[in-house]
């Protein structure tokens, strides 16, 4: 079965084609957070959190 | 014909389930068979708690579950283990009886730097062939991820990388893992892919690598180390500083994928990124296919339309097309189908990153639940038989006091469910009428597709457990009731969340990710396993 997307055959098998792949934002890093998220904790470093954006607010993801 | 086998038919074998007895029975056949306990037939699953014996003070408790089959359908368990008095973690591993009457072993994963005990949780747990393959982090110091192997009898054949045992992202930076980010090996252990998080500082945020490993030897196959084109690969927000997760992965014999609730200010904010790739990850984030969803409707806004914690399981099926499909499963929040559990499988052998199709959404009833649920979670991937013909997943409701679980069992291809059981567990002493949540972090189903297994970690009235809860049930959906076991009560009976057929998926380019370039291994550690006296409860 022949696919639009992937090579498979040869040594590409399993590689997506030329064209296939959309593209992305690799090359346009943006740091910093956006406008209304509140500062990550002064602990972040150590620590992870994450965003929730229900809570509106950072979610300690370890004990 | 011997009696109770066919009910007095000629024809092909009619089996007596729990709840049905097919054919024609002469009323003496009928006795005879209640009086052997032929029919009804004996509910042939069960539910049991798990109390691994490492730490059992008032307050210590168990979390981050894990259940694995072998490939001879041996039923393996593992948990992280907490001792709260000592703010210190270690894993358990236990071999299960199949009838579930009890252990076969029990065990307790230490890990020493130095002869020094390690605070580590043990939060991955695959079986491949005959073999053990366990991931985690360490919570004491600068965390850390770490990845083993071990054989049947739990006996370490490798541990970590060949450059160090401590795994990290960035050097210095802590690093995490969780039953999410974990250790993934594919069923013939040609291909793993070890996934963790940590603190980037370039970033200022923690996210996800992605990293082909050899499960022969543990080490990465970055061309670092091995002068080959297998790249890991990281993903991010962006803006970065709001990380890059993982929430849920898979892989089979041939590909592997992923799905993250990702934050991206070009697309509205949150959103889903999802993405595949062989299962070596050839040629990095360059031989990815990675996008963006989101489960609003057809061409709908991505603006605030996500889902919380998608997850991905992969078709069992090998070679092409069979081994590029997924089954992902979507909580959704926001829009028009806010707090619906949304299942689609993905074919991007044939449709590319937009390949979605056979969607089907179940809506929470509240009616089913003592308390006012209005929303499902995910918190395990779904998983399929060996025929890919029918898959099952289960959901969490939010109901709080007390929460649910929902169990189904669905035909993706024909856009059915088949059926759905809902799992209630508190307690027998304080009721269920607290707060009482069941986290069932992994499904497993058996080799011959009789038998579907599950294990969560519990909070019941507003208290972590030492406890975990593990069930071997039947895939007909037979053995609706009330179980006591030990302590608890587990009530498993039909629930009626609303199901709908149709595709609600909207697609775009402009995912983030790229090669990681900054991770390190390093530490030598030592693994010591023994044999704590456990608790196992069977109702």
């Amino acid at each position: 079965m022949a696919s639009d997307y992937y090579y498979t055959s040869g040594d590409k098998a399993g590689q997506l084609k030329p064209g296939a792949r959309p593209e992305t934002n690799s090359d346009d890093v943006a740091t910093g957070l956006p406008e209304g998220i509140p500062p990550q904790p002064d602990d972040h470093e150590s620590t992870p959190y994450r965003y929730d954006p229900v809570a509106g607010a950072w979610v300690k993801l370890i004990d | 014909m011997t009696y109770g086998e066919n009910g007095s038919v000629i024809g092909p074998q009619n089996l007596p389930t729990t709840s049905a007895a097919p054919g024609v029975w002469s009323l003496g056949e009928i006795a005879e068979s209640v009086r052997d306990g032929i029919w009804p037939a004996p509910f042939r699953g069960w539910f049991a708690t798990w109390n691994p014996g490492i730490y059992t003070d008032t307050g210590d408790a168990s979390s981050n579950p894990q259940i694995a089959l072998d490939s001879s359908d041996n039923i393996y368990i593992s948990c992280s283990t907490r001792d709260s008095s000592a703010s210190m973690y270690t894993g358990a591993i236990a071999k299960v009886q199949s009838n579930g009457n009890g252990l076969v072993n029990n065990n307790r994963f230490d890990i020493e730097s130095g002869g020094t005990q390690e605070s580590i949780r043990l939060m991955g747990l695959e079986a491949a062939g005959t073999n053990l393959y366990i991931s985690g982090d360490q919570m004491d110091g600068t965390g850390y991820a770490w990845r083993a192997k071990l054989n049947s009898s739990y006996a370490v054949q490798w541990f970590g990388d060949t450059a160090g045992d401590e795994q990290y992202v960035q050097s210095g930076q802590n690093t995490y893992a969780n039953t999410d980010m974990k250790l993934y090996v594919s069923p013939d252990e040609v291909s793993a892919i070890h996934v963790y998080y940590g603190y980037l500082t370039a970033f200022s945020s923690y996210n996800a690598i992605m990293m082909p490993i050899d499960p022969a030897t543990g080490f990465n196959m970055n061309p670092t180390t091995s002068s080959t084109n297998y790249y890991p690969v990281e993903i991010y927000a962006y803006p970065t500083s709001m990380g890059g997760y993982i929430n849920g992965a898979g892989m089979n014999n041939g590909r592997f994928a992923y799905m993250s609730r990702a934050y991206s200010n070009s697309y509205g904010g949150y959103n889903v990124q999802y993405g595949e790739v062989d299962d070596g990850i050839y040629s990095g984030w360059a031989g990815m296919q990675s996008a963006r969803m989101t489960p609003t409707g057809s061409g709908g806004s991505f603006a605030g339309v996500y889902a919380n914690s998608p997850k991905i399981g992969p078709y069992r099926a090998t070679g092409t097309p069979g081994e590029y499909y997924w089954n992902g499963l979507l909580d959704v929040v926001g829009g028009t189908y806010n707090g619906t559990l949304y299942i689609s499988k993905w074919d991007p052998y044939t449709g590319g990153y937009s390949g979605w199709s056979l969607g089907y959404r179940y809506a929470v009833n509240a009616a089913d639940s003592p308390a006012t649920p209005t929303m499902f979670n995910c918190d395990s991937a779904p998983i399929n038989d060996s025929t890919d013909t029918y898959t099952y997943f289960i959901s969490r409701d939010n109901g709080s006091t007390p929460t649910q679980n929902y169990l189904f069992k669905h035909d993706v291809a024909n856009q059915a469910n088949v059926w759905q059981r809902k799992i209630l567990i508190y307690k027998t002493a304080d009721g269920y009428s607290g707060t009482n949540n069941a986290y069932f972090r992994k499904l497993a189903i058996d080799s011959s597709d009789e038998f579907i297994y599950g294990i969560a970690a519990i909070n019941t009235n507003g208290t972590d457990q030492q406890e975990c809860v593990v069930f071997k049930l039947p895939v007909d959906g037979d053995g609706s009731g009330t179980y006591t076991v030990g302590d608890y009560t587990i009530v498993y009976e039909a629930s009626t969340a609303t199901g709908t057929a149709g595709d609600i998926l909207t697609f775009t380019t402009g995912a983030d990710g790229q090669n990681q370039a900054t991770h390190t291994s390093s530490g030598t550690l030592t693994q010591t396993v023994t044999q704590p006296t456990a608790t196992w409860t069977k109702g």
